[in-house]
């Protein structure tokens, strides 16, 4: 029934998507009247079905229907809350169920804009949103059916399957559960939909462009009605990979949290060109420049969230992510190509309608600092993206094998991280047009002094280490920078409104939230960067075996083994040591690093224990523990929080910037 | 004049500290380095994908590391280890960092024409309003 339920969801939701499209095209190629016309219907089925797809994929899991053959390979009776509801989307045909319930949703966004603006951009807008679901939902309805019956059951998943509803319905009595590593750590099961709501929301600035491109309306209308969209997407962007690389912190025990694994890179690589879409559509939005160069770019971004689903889903690439195979890779490259052929495409035959107005007065400027930011994350992701297709394409055509790893990307990205770094504390207090050197020289003097102060406080008492002496002074003199110019216009105008400094930061963050979102994001980066430079420069590493009652000393930790342990939960047993940390014989607490073993997994799956505390983590991972003595490895990670804390931040940031009111205030300087 | 006098003090005590850390982190002693360890993570953990065997707490992994430090006790060179330990266990053990050759200079070229191209994109917009006379 569940399964009778979803499919026909499913067929509604494909149905709709193309009901959407063509209403959308009317709309779009006629007349004012035309413009106007309800696009609402279309919408609100497609969001309607992919809501009630999404939900009978949740309730055939919590249901235990393992007649369904999703439920039957990827879902277990003994698979605990919340990670049974997090394995709709733990495998590929769930996860396009929710890619495409997330589409539908800023579908009907896009909708709500359209009843508002009643024009011929957001209904072109329409048909593009409308054609991305085509394509996700006729996925779905095909090749990754999600509501495939089981009609030959094995003992803990189904054999044989057959995209008819019911017919012959039998199913295991329990299911094979999601893959061990994704049911071990909270952050799992809200880290993908945090990073789909980011990929997928880059889909509405796309159809903007294509919008404004295909009907001959370029100039900035189209940037100011996704911007918020655009800011949304990069936020959760955001987050998803910051939790993403924290779930393997706390769950891949090797103490890392970013490898430059294909799986990261893809989530990176629209991340890096998204950030340079929302800076440079603020130059054409107050200068009037970079028109084409913002069309390439979200171009670019959209084609990268697809490459990367392509890259993730399609198990083309071994690794630790790519949990997936299946016909579904040959689908995405092809819908890859239709996306770039049909973005370059437009792009080409409209380029003589973008307008090339007034050029730079000089690279020292706001727009100057701009473009140098572009410009390093433009050739940032040129790295990301070369370095993580190379072994592929190579071998493709060659046969040869070649590894592209860690030392290959740090080389480069390291140098452009720190540009990037530097544009950062400058850039935002530059005015636009002309920066007179003696204005910014005022303004970074006193943020620089004490930047160097914390620097030469860090080379006397901490390290020498270049890198990290190098990351403290840009990022205490990003923090300074934006610190300092908050104040000091706070303290202006409640001085000058005699308003009390707290009212006058939130008058000031009220009226210009895009521009002290910003800021707040720019802290946000200043603190990763802090914490990569430590916890990647100065960690500890060790590896020791200790019987009960030994003790070890560790990065100024005293480290004793108290005994083994071990319990049973629902889905697996956990098998740990108890260990006390000591500072100076004073006991600070207990840690329990462990090795699960799951039903449905022949490998142990080890859970570390992380202790934090203000000057950075101890990392311990239990690797065996055979009677009495245990072999553990420690890790020592100074200031890993607040690589957390950063990202957290930079995320916040841009969820501030999201209500930007600038847009209002600005006239378009120049456009169509 | 005494205002001038305050710039002056300000800035001269800004490139005495910046002095300062700089010539403290160049004449820096080399930090002690672990051989074995900047040698593993070089080396691709064969069953864990994209992870180094410094990294990798997979059993291959350390008997890999062993090797390393076999190596480095014996007196090898960088590469005469890495060379060892690919030998050992064959292709799948290879660098993680690319090698400089013809298969793969557009690894190198491509992000460095994005630079060159960038740049001479960025500037020409500058020159030709100067062209232009303003």
């Amino acid at each position: 029934m569940i399964g009778l339920i979803g499919t026909a969801a499913i067929a509604t939701g494909a149905i709709s998507a193309v009901w959407l499209v063509l209403r959308a095209v009317t709309a779009a190629g006629g007349d004012e009247a035309a413009a106007a016309a309800d696009l609402g219907a279309p919408a609100k089925t497609l969001l309607a079905s992919s809501l009630l797809a999404m939900g009978a994929l949740e309730a055939a899991i919590v249901f235990n229907d393992f007649s369904i053959v999703y439920t039957a390979n990827h879902h277990s009776s003994t698979t605990p809350f919340p990670f049974d509801l997090a394995s709709a989307w733990a495998a590929l045909e769930g996860s396009i169920v929710l890619w495409g319930m997330v589409l539908a949703i800023f579908t009907w966004f896009v909708a709500r804009d359209h009843r508002a603006n009643r024009d011929r951009l957001a209904a072109g807008a329409l048909v593009a949103m409308g054609a991305v679901a085509i394509f996700f939902f006729g996925v779905m309805a095909t090749i990754a059916n999600p509501f495939e019956t089981c009609v030959e059951a094995g003992t803990r998943s189904c054999l044989e399957s057959s995209p008819v509803p019911l017919v012959g319905a039998q199913g295991p009595i329990d299911g094979a559960g999601p893959n061990a590593l994704l049911q071990n750590h909270l952050l799992m099961a809200v880290h993908p939909p945090l990073l789909y709501i980011g990929y997928v929301g880059l889909t509405v600035p796309f159809a903007y462009a294509m919008s404004a491109l295909a009907l001959g309306l370029p100039g900035a209308q189209w940037l100011r009605r996704s911007q918020r969209w655009t800011v949304v997407a990069w936020s959760f962007l955001t987050l998803g990979i910051v939790l993403g690389s924290w779930w393997a912190y706390e769950v891949l025990s090797w103490g890392g949290y970013w490898a430059w694994d294909p799986v990261e890179n893809a989530s990176f690589m629209p991340w890096l060109i998204a950030t340079a879409f929302i800076h440079s559509a603020l130059v054409q939005q107050r200068r009037g420049m970079l028109q084409s160069w913002n069309f390439v770019l979200v171009i670019g971004a959209f084609a990268l969230t697809i490459l990367g689903t392509f890259l993730t889903r399609s198990g083309t690439i071994q690794s630790v992510h790519s949990f997936t195979q299946g016909p579904i890779g040959p689908a995405l490259l092809a819908f890859l190509a239709i996306v770039l052929t049909a973005g370059f495409g437009l792009f080409g035959m409209r380029a003589h309608l973008v307008a090339q107005p007034s050029r730079m007065e000089t690279l020292s400027s706001r727009e100057g600092s701009i473009l140098f930011n572009n410009l390093a994350l433009t050739v940032y992701a040129t790295v990301v993206v070369v370095g993580t297709l190379y072994p592929i394409v190579l071998e493709a055509f060659s046969g040869d094998r070649v590894q592209v790893g860690a030392p290959f990307f740090n080389r480069l990205a390291v140098p452009l991280s720190f540009a990037l770094l530097l544009a950062m504390g400058v850039g935002p207090v530059m005015p636009w047009r002309v920066a007179k050197p003696s204005l910014v020289w005022k303004r970074i003097h006193g943020p620089l002094q004490v930047a160097l102060v914390l620097a030469a406080l860090t080379v006397i008492f901490v390290t020498r280490t270049g890198w990290v002496v190098l990351a403290v002074t840009l990022s205490a003199f990003i923090i300074a920078v934006a610190l300092r110019h908050g104040f000091d216009q706070a303290h202006r105008g409640a001085a000058h409104r005699s308003t009390s400094i707290w009212a006058e930061t939130r008058r000031m963050v009220n009226a210009d939230p895009g521009y002290w979102g910003g800021q707040l994001s720019h802290i946000g980066v200043a603190l990763v960067a802090l914490g990569l430079a430590f916890a990647g420069n100065l960690s500890a590493h060790t590896e020791i075996t200790l019987e009960p009652g030994e003790t070890v000393s560790f990065s100024g930790y005293e480290i004793s083994y108290e005994a083994p342990f071990s319990r049973s939960e629902p889905n697996r047993t956990i098998i740990g040591a108890r260990l006390n940390l000591a500072v100076n014989g004073r006991s600070i607490g207990t840690v329990e690093p462990s090795l699960n073993e799951f039903s449905n997994s022949a490998q142990l799956i080890g859970t570390p224990a992380v202790f934090t505390r203000p000057g950075g983590d101890i990392y311990l991972t239990l690797r065996t523990i055979p009677d009495p003595a245990a072999r553990f490895t420690l890790d020592s990670s100074p200031l890993m929080w607040t690589v957390w804390l950063g990202g957290i931040t930079t995320a916040a940031g841009g969820f501030i910037a999201r209500r930007s009111k600038r847009q209002a205030r600005v006239r378009e300087v120049a456009g169509a | 004049m005494p205002d001038n006098l305050v710039h002056r003090l300000r800035a001269g005590a800004t490139i005495a500290l910046a002095a300062f850390v700089v010539i403290s982190v160049l004449a820096a002693p080399p930090p002690p380095e672990d051989r074995a360890e900047a040698i593993g993570s070089l080396i691709r953990c064969p069953v864990c994908a994209g992870e180094p065997i410094a990294d990798s707490p997979a059993g291959l992994a350390e008997d890999m590391m062993s090797l390393v430090r076999e190596g480095v006790s014996a007196g090898l060179t960088d590469q005469e280890i890495i060379d060892s330990v690919v030998g050992a266990y064959g292709a799948d053990a290879q660098v993680l960092d690319p090698p400089f050759n013809m298969e793969t200079v557009w690894l190198w070229l491509v992000p460095a024409l994005a630079l060159v191209g960038g740049i001479a994109a960025a500037l020409s917009r500058r020159r030709n309003r100067e062209a232009l006379g303003s």
